[in-house]
């Protein structure tokens, strides 16, 4: 009898402790549930029909770019026929054409599908491209890209990351992106800051979101670029980088993408070690561009998160990030939006790094804690978004604009007089 | 003496690593929240709440599993009964086997969801808790007198760890990459490139999936042949080594990464409890 007596005790002194727990959680979480959503249709892939079409920059945007696509079976042959005016898929009309640089079955056991990249080089600076993909005796349809500029140019990207997991957010966002791409023709490109998909081993997830992917071009055929780093979900993958076609190098995924003369963007990936040769490349690059006048970086993992831990950037990066005077270091992971404060060795400082991003291209959403310090000043808040990221000479402004349109954070730094140093 | 040492070494390091884990929720939260919110499609005040309410009961468990017999209902009467089984082990009942019960609930729960949400090598996840759950229900069967089903259970954690680290380490996991750099230059003053650090990651993955492998079979042999030199020498090198890497947490990234040393307390832990158990008790199955 007293032996239940003191399991009973032990039980009520638990739940008490639980409650205790509950009642004292933090406030102004969301209430709503995520139901199963129904299966939305997917592109159909048949044949050698280029579908699920990618167009990735990484070093050199300005000179190069690469074109990826998926088949259902495998093409003898895929290339890229291109030209600076539209040919409308007339193959003998296109002055240039390229070979795929890669091709071959997805690594995955299941869909049994097939990718193709080509690498374009020696391109134009800010020139338009005219294209189709061609696996065997399957044209597609014409699209164009333009080069990123050269020299002390203007220009605006999007940036974005985690677009895992729901696909109707997802889509709804991916429409957001095109219409910003349509109506604002400045916009060269969208900084993937990882998180595609929620298993990167998992080929009908990148299949989806490749799917919706598609839905970034514009109705005239202009493809949006992506400058990839790879996310936590990616993990190891080996898909992304059949994906992407190894920006960085295969598994590494590390690069610095160089847009005009004036404007540098170190490209980080957080699944690999962040002390070791990354650590050596950031403070190589930072060091070797120190005249260059804006400065950013991109990576998935946090160094100054808006729900969870520091991840290893804050460590290894950041302080190379604070040597060098980095502008704006963009992050995602953390399923909110965010802009820090300043900051500069733990505390805000007008001098320091400013972090921008969390993560939004159509995951759900978390609660941030703007209690954390780093946002006083700053902005932080639940809501699908992207941010599109103006470069001037006199200013570099970053908009966070949600997935209706409506702009949730305006936010501009000028640049720093140390830089010409 | 070595029986009260083991019980009392199971009871602190459940306690070090419930309220680590408690801390850690409240601070960052965990792969419980992330499972339910993120893949179950629970809302995010309903996750949130539980993981909180969990978080409050472990801390509630840090202090539960410290109240010693006598206190909190009727217990053992002495730690040797605690190695046979007879009609008196029901007075184990009491709230401090409750409170190991939670815990290693708990704690195997987080184990699971963090093989679910865990994106690089996730199966390694499960086993590579396997010290802080198997030491709490290890110490829920130790206080009801089932001293062979705790040893069993520890033996379980211990080599379920070791060899979960020891294929992440081989696997050349990122983080571990990185503690290696960060503890050469904060302790050492060295410089460590990446591929230095990686070769000393193989071999520590080696040496940790040897000593999972040879704790099993010292755990088999000593049924018939007892406590060897081995036995002990092997243990003792996996609690230095446990409570070693657990601290590494600290070493890399300050005294704000305490909780996470705490939650692994259990790595170095678990060996020094059958450290102590197979020394001052050589043949346990034989005990009478």
């Amino acid at each position: 009898m007293k032996r239940h007596a003191n399991i009973l005790v032990a039980l009520l002194v638990l739940a008490a402790a639980a409650t205790v727990g509950v009642l004292t959680g933090p406030t102004g979480l969301s209430d709503e549930k995520q139901a199963n959503p129904d299966p939305l249709p997917e592109t159909v892939i048949e044949g050698t029909t280029p579908a699920q079409w990618r167009l990735v920059w990484t070093t050199d945007p300005a000179h190069e770019a690469v074109v990826g696509w998926t088949t259902a079976e495998a093409a003898k042959t895929n290339a890229v026929f291109f030209d600076t005016e539209p040919r409308e898929g007339a193959l003998d009309r296109y002055r240039h054409q390229q070979a795929a640089a890669a091709s071959g079955r997805y690594s995955a056991r299941k869909p049994a599908l097939h990718y193709a990249t080509v690498e374009l080089k020696k391109l134009k600076p800010d020139t338009t491209y005219w294209f189709v993909m061609v696996s065997d005796e399957s044209v597609s349809r014409e699209f164009h890209f333009v080069t990123a500029p050269e020299g002390d140019a203007e220009f605006k990207f999007l940036y974005g990351g985690d677009s895992r997991s729901y696909r109707e957010p997802r889509r709804e966002m991916n429409r957001r992106l095109r219409a910003l791409f349509t109506q604002d023709p400045e916009i060269l490109a969208l900084v993937h800051g990882g998180d595609y998909v929620e298993d990167g081993d998992k080929l009908e997830q990148w299949v989806e979101w490749l799917t919706d992917h598609e839905l970034t071009v514009t109705s005239a055929g202009r493809m949006l670029p992506v400058v990839p780093a790879r996310g936590n979900h990616e993990a190891d993958s080996v898909i992304f980088d059949e994906v992407f076609h190894n920006p960085g190098g295969k598994g590494l995924n590390y690069y610095a993408t160089a847009i005009g003369s004036e404007f540098l963007l170190v490209n980080l990936n957080t699944e690999i070690s962040a002390g070791g040769d990354q650590a050596a490349f950031v403070e190589t690059t930072l060091k070797n561009h120190t005249t260059v006048r804006w400065q950013c970086a991109n990576y998935h993992r946090p160094a100054y998160p808006a729900v969870k831990k520091p991840g290893s950037a804050l460590k290894y990066w950041v302080p190379v990030f604070e040597k060098y005077d980095l502008d704006v270091a963009l992050e995602s992971d953390g399923h909110t939006y965010k802009r820090t404060c300043a900051i500069r060795d733990g505390k805000p400082d007008a001098t320091g790094v400013t972090y921008i991003g969390e993560g939004g291209l159509g995951v759900r959403q978390r609660t941030p804690e703007p209690e954390r310090w780093y946002f006083e000043g700053g902005k932080v808040g639940s809501s699908n978004h992207v941010q599109k990221v103006t470069v001037r000479k006199d200013k570099l402004q970053v908009e966070t604009i949600a997935e209706n349109g409506k702009q949730l954070d305006n936010w501009e730094t000028k640049p720093r007089p140390t830089r010409r140093d | 003496m070595n029986k009260r040492a083991c019980e009392w070494t199971l009871r602190v390091a459940v306690a070090v690593s419930c309220a680590g884990v408690g801390w850690s929720l409240i601070r960052w939260s965990g792969p419980v929240f992330s499972l339910l919110f993120l893949d179950l499609g629970w809302s995010e005040v309903s996750a949130a709440h539980l993981e909180r309410g969990a978080a409050f009961a472990l801390f509630a468990c840090a202090l539960m599993v410290l109240i010693p017999a006598g206190l909190g209902g009727p217990n053992m009467q002495s730690a040797d009964a605690s190695l046979t089984r007879t009609a008196t082990q029901t007075r184990g009942w009491n709230v401090a086997w409750v409170a190991a019960m939670f815990a290693g609930a708990w704690l195997m729960l987080t184990a699971l969801a963090a093989w679910r949400v865990e994106t690089w090598a996730p199966a390694l996840a499960t086993p590579a808790h396997g010290a802080r759950y198997c030491a709490a229900f290890a110490l829920a069967a130790w206080l009801l007198g089932r001293a062979g089903v705790a040893q069993g259970l520890l033996v379980a954690g211990a080599v379920a760890t070791f060899a979960a680290h020891g294929l992440e380490a081989l696997l050349l996991r990122a983080e571990f990459v990185d503690y290696l750099i960060g503890a050469a230059s904060r302790v050492l003053g060295w410089r460590v490139s990446q591929g230095t650090a990686e070769s000393v990651l193989l071999a520590i993955g080696v040496m940790d999936v040897a000593a999972a492998a040879l704790l099993l079979a010292l755990f088999a042999w000593r049924k018939r042949h007892g406590t060897t030199r081995t036995a002990s020498a092997l243990l003792g090198w996996m609690t230095f080594w446990g409570f070693f890497t657990a601290a590494a947490r600290i070493v890399d990234m300050g005294w704000g990464n305490l909780p996470e040393a705490m939650i692994r307390v259990a790595n170095g832990a678990v060996p020094l409890t059958l450290l102590l158990l197979w020394r001052g008790n050589p043949k346990t199955r034989d005990e009478p």
